[in-house]
């Protein structure tokens, strides 16, 4: 092992290991301490590694961003396949003006052209997300025009991100729904 | 002889541990080290994005146009490369504004072909080829038909005129002897790059 120790045993010893040296009177201890240094820090490093590697094992069932994810692809399939469109024959093609009254929270909050119950000012009951933790942003991106319903994530907030490209008035729209 | 032991010993406790995550890993069908797992979401938006712009281009009548944006002497898609076939974004239709808007915008590869019946079976074309396809690739099909009187996009009459002139020719023949052409599939693959 170490290339100091080797000749330990059989060379004479400084003058202050003589009582050391003395101890160890059977050849065949060699290097003890340093092998002993050397096993037990590969172990302690092993045993550190997994630890560290244990709980990531289960990570992807433990995450918290888990039911946001899908939250957020349910509730955009449900505005770009069948809230805002007018014929749920046809996905994902809006009816413009249903959209625009469907963000407009001044406005009334239903209409009978439109598949909505209640517009953007029920955001979330509208959508069917019912638990109190959750927030939700929804953001009709078109070439011209941007219609956002619910409030702004907030700074390093975990937020998942559906997207659907649909079309809004002849036009080619993006619907983000933001969930955290 | 004792020596040796102890760091055999740290060793052998040390393959005993790993072995023990190993058999872990193996027990657990899906660990972070999983590479699907992180990307499913993100599979499943491009999915949906495919196919929303797939049905947008049919519901707003862009769709049919790039299918007919043909060069009928030169036997390519109107523009494209020389391999007949775009290879830097969309066709320089409305439709491929759209896929260039929704897709390459964001860093997107995506390729298109057509696939349509012929007398022996399938016929395919491509018309956007971004390369390979990566493992982690979504795709989404939408059914387009073509009639006898639909106009060509190089402006030289419709898809009958074309089958009538010995000297022009479109990608796919005319499966139909009544006023339909032909019906198309249209494919659009993506994935991240």
């Amino acid at each position: 092992m170490g290339g100091g120790g080797v000749s330990d045993d059989a060379g004479p010893p400084s003058a202050s290991a003589a009582g050391h040296v003395a101890d160890c009177r059977s050849r065949d201890r060699g290097q003890t301490t340093i092998d002993y240094a050397v096993g037990v820090s590969v172990f302690l490093l092993v045993v550190a590694f997994v630890f560290a590697f244990a709980p990531s094992l289960t990570a992807p069932f433990t995450s918290d961003a888990t039911d946001a994810v899908v939250v957020a692809d349910r509730s955009a399939d449900r505005i770009a396949n069948d809230l805002l469109v007018e014929d749920p024959a046809r996905p994902t093609v809006l009816n413009a003006s249903c959209t625009g009254a469907f963000f407009d929270t001044d406005g009334p909050d239903r209409s009978d052209d439109c598949r909505y119950d209640a517009n953007a000012s029920d955001l979330k009951g509208s959508l069917g997300v019912i638990s109190p933790s959750r927030a939700v942003n929804v953001t009709v991106v078109g070439s011209e025009t941007t219609l956002a319903a619910g409030p702004s994530p907030p700074r390093g907030a975990d937020v998942s991100v559906a997207r659907r490209a649909v079309l809004l008035g002849g036009a080619d729209a993006t619907v983000i729904v933001r969930v955290w | 002889m004792r020596a040796q032991a102890h760091t055999l010993e740290g060793f052998a406790a040390a393959i005993i541990l790993l072995s023990g995550v190993l058999f872990a890993l193996q027990a657990t069908a899906v660990t972070p080290l999983t590479a699907s797992t992180s990307n499913q979401h993100i599979e499943n938006q491009q999915a949906a994005v495919a196919e929303g712009t797939l049905a947008a281009a049919e519901a707003n009548g862009t769709l049919t146009p790039t299918l007919l944006y043909w060069n009928t002497s030169g036997d390519r898609f109107i523009g494209s490369g020389s391999d007949g076939t775009y290879a830097g974004g969309g066709p320089p239709t409305r439709f491929g504004a759209a896929l260039n808007r929704t897709f390459a915008a964001d860093r997107i590869a995506f390729n298109v072909e057509v696939s349509y019946r012929t007398a022996g079976g399938r016929g395919r074309t491509r018309m956007v080829y971004m390369g390979s396809p990566s493992d982690n690739a979504v795709a989404a099909t939408r059914t387009v038909v073509l009639f006898d009187d639909d106009p060509v996009g190089d402006g030289s009459g419709t898809l009958a005129d074309v089958a009538d002139d010995p000297d022009r020719e479109f990608y796919a023949d005319d499966t139909d002897g009544g006023p339909l052409y032909g019906v198309m599939e249209v494919r659009i693959v993506v994935w991240r790059i």
